[in-house]
């Protein structure tokens, strides 16, 4: 596996703002947040449900709707997404960021063949093909990813679910593209067909060198895959390392108490599930400070006056917690 | 998930996939798409079978439909006229020369066409009774009497006999009130009907449906304007406006299908756009868009295919629709020209004499107008269902 902190920046992220406007005023969904994502890691983003994970990712692509506002700057291979005309973005998308979505149930046209799906991809960034050379290499990519080519002639509602999503992967893959966001893309389908899938992506991985971000809720998921994890919580980045440092010795309380609360097969010592105490926060009116410190069992004075920065913690690690970091004149007083 | 082998392929599948011809793979059909391809052929067969007669109007039907070929009110089957003298008179041997002969015929009777044709020396009659007295009494040598009628007479010997019998046309399912052929109106008349119901349709769909995509799909302003004015006409009586249209652009076949279609625009309209609402949110559009296809595009192979089913239904529902609407213009006269047959106007006209018996001028057309009606909605049903990738399979 890359060592991914050696590697090339594929996209920096700096300050990202997503505003949705509501009929009670404006929501953070994602709120100042910065990283770096290096070309061929896989990055696993996880938190609680709202917590902005999936608009963040689609955020990335820009694909929000109108009406919400982005603020702060994505650079993808040094250039400006935020800056991108339509033209620019349709070339983007697909070719340079792909997306696997949710649902494959959804996901497919109905009436399309899964053939036509590739064939389409393939043919809006790169222009009409012969027939015979675009059947070549779409059929070598489904069967890349374990699908028979006769399988090309059928439509979506013929395939099971595992293949819908293989079919989906090979859409993102089709161009093959620098990152591929995976937005819960295994949270429907049966563990088996999960545990191959994740295989396939690795070497996917592997053999592309692409970057995966991997969003969901699935905490097992990102051990298993992730080469990162990036935790959330509402609307901030709270806690970004390597999957053995934040698994093995997590640090941000909230990592804790996520952690604690994946259920697991050998319970037993720990008797019960960790139940975090409280809520995540109203959007529309976080608190003040840390926006976790309501629930923090670590609580500080300091927590409810002033919000602490990303900042790292043993050498690669990002934690945003005032634990980690000298606390601020103002704050004391 | 298994790999399947060729031989766990049931037999009746591969029967299914073998290379038959054509004959065979339509009866098969079932197979494929369930019943629903019984229904698509029975209403495609009705309707292949009416257009082909309508085309070959002037070879299938047996007369001009506008041509008062026969007595007023001969009821299905009938027309046949038998030739009758006093009995031991006859005076030409079967087949014999006529000429020479008077003739007496009955007012409004088929016998009088039959003798004008043939042109014979006739006396017209009021009514039957007059007719019989005339032949009893020996003013005239013959007469002609409708089938029925010479049967009964002469098998109650009242000292008549036949001479020649089944001369003359018979009407298969009838004359009207002017004495038309039924049979030629309703095969011209098919015409009409299939020219305006198909094409104010098809106006219809396309205006509708450009217009529903356009607007379910651009939103905003063009939403809003597009949508108030196709509410406004679809809150106008349906047949008022057709009126209206009608009024405004006067007759002829082209310019009733164009009053017509108004009337369906909004149901197009409506139906697509609120499929283009919904469809524009699904997950596989934002799917196409996140690998970056053209708005065009995705207009075309994801909503557009999306769509046509739901309208293909209101298709066929709005030529069955449109086939009454036309009708009903052409009851108020505001259809079409007086001499173009047309099954709405037949029936609007026949409604009158129901009372009096004549059961046969509104009943054919009517069942006409429920088979084509029948024949669009079971062949739109059946496609959708079989077009439908969705639908074919569990």
């Amino acid at each position: 596996m890359a060592a991914p902190q050696d590697s090339e920046v594929l996209i920096s992220v700096r300050d990202l703002t997503v505003t949705y406007s509501s009929h009670w005023g404006p929501v953070d969904a994602v709120s100042g947040v910065s990283f770096e994502f290096y070309r061929g890691e896989i990055l696993g983003l996880v938190g609680e449900s709202g917590c902005g994970k999936s608009t963040l990712g689609k955020a990335l692509m820009r694909m929000l709707p109108q009406s919400a506002g982005i603020e702060g700057e994505i650079l993808f291979d040094g250039e400006d997404v935020l800056g991108y005309d339509d033209r620019q973005l349709r070339n983007f998308r697909g070719r340079r960021i792909s997306m696997i979505f949710q649902d494959p149930m959804t996901s497919l046209n109905p009436v399309q063949r899964v053939g036509g799906h590739l064939t389409e991809a393939i043919e809006v960034h790169e222009g009409k093909r012969s027939k015979a050379g675009l059947r070549e290499r779409i059929g070598q990519l489904v069967e890349r990813l374990g699908i028979q080519r006769s399988r090309l002639d059928d439509y979506p509602h013929q395939l099971s679910g595992g293949m819908r999503q293989r079919v989906m992967i090979g859409l993102g893959l089709a161009l093959h593209p620098d990152l591929i966001i995976a937005d819960e893309a295994t949270t429907s389908l049966d563990v088996i067909v999960e545990a191959k899938l994740l295989d396939q992506m690795r070497e996917i991985r592997d053999q592309f060198q692409v970057s995966i971000l991997l969003i969901t809720h699935n905490i097992g998921l990102v051990a298993e895959l992730a080469d990162r994890v990036a935790v959330m919580y509402a609307g901030r980045m709270v806690e970004v390392g390597s999957v053995y440092e934040v698994f093995e010795r997590p640090l941000h309380p909230y990592s804790v108490g996520l952690l604690n609360s994946v259920p697991n097969i050998e319970l037993g010592e720990r008797e019960e599930l960790y139940k975090m105490p409280g809520e995540p926060p109203n959007l529309l009116l976080p608190p003040p400070g840390c926006r976790f410190h309501p629930r923090c069992p670590e609580a500080m004075p300091v927590c409810s006056k002033a919000e602490p920065a990303l900042l790292p913690v043993d050498g690669s690690r990002l934690v945003h917690c005032w634990l980690f970091q000298d606390h601020p004149e103002v704050a004391e007083a | 998930m298994a790999t399947t082998t060729p031989d766990a392929v049931p037999l009746s599948i591969r029967e299914l996939t073998a290379d038959v011809g054509f004959v065979r793979r339509i009866l098969r059909g079932r197979k494929w798409y369930g019943t629903e391809w019984y229904i698509t052929v029975l209403g495609g067969t009705i309707l292949v079978v009416i257009t082909a007669a309508t085309l070959l109007a002037p070879v299938v039907a047996p007369h001009d439909p506008n041509e008062f070929i026969g007595a007023a009110f001969t009821p299905p089957g009938g027309g046949l006229q038998t030739l009758v003298a006093r009995s031991g008179e006859s005076p030409v041997a079967p087949g014999a020369e006529l000429s020479g002969q008077t003739v007496g015929v009955q007012r409004n009777r088929n016998g009088s066409n039959l003798a004008k044709e043939l042109e014979l020396d006739s006396e017209r009659y009021q009514n039957q009774e007059a007719l019989l007295d005339g032949l009893a009494g020996g003013e005239v040598d013959l007469i002609f009497l409708d089938q029925d009628v010479a049967k009964e007479l002469v098998t109650s010997g009242s000292g008549f006999e036949v001479v020649i019998q089944e001369l003359g046309r018979r009407y298969f399912l009838g004359t009207d009130n002017l004495g038309r052929d039924i049979t030629s109106r309703l095969t011209w008349g098919a015409r009409t009907v299939l020219g305006v119901a198909i094409s104010s349709a098809l106006l219809a769909s396309v205006v509708g449906i450009s217009l529903g995509l356009l607007s379910g799909f651009a939103g905003g302003r063009i939403d809003r304007v597009l949508s108030l004015t196709m509410d406004s006409i679809y809150s106008f009586p349906g047949l008022l406006l057709a009126i209206i249209m009608a009024v405004m652009l006067g007759p002829g076949i082209f310019n009733v299908a164009v009053a017509i279609s108004v009337i369906y625009i909004p149901t197009f309209f409506r139906i697509v756009r609120g499929q283009v609402l919904s469809i524009k949110e699904s997950l596989y559009v934002e799917a196409a868009r996140s690998l970056g296809a053209k708005s065009r595009n995705i207009l075309r192979m994801y909503i557009f295919p999306n769509v046509i089913p739901s309208v293909v239904i209101v298709f066929s529902l709005n030529i069955a629709d449109a086939i009454l609407t036309a009708a009903g213009l052409s009851f108020i006269g505001l259809g079409l020209p007086p001499d173009v047959p047309d099954w709405g106007y037949d029936l609007s006209k026949g409604h009158q004499f129901l009372v009096a018996g004549r059961w046969w001028m509104i009943t054919f057309p009517g069942v006409m107008i429920t088979l084509v009606a029948a024949g669009f909605s079971l062949l739109g049903e059946g496609l959708s269902e079989i077009l439908n990738p969705r639908l074919s399979e569990n």
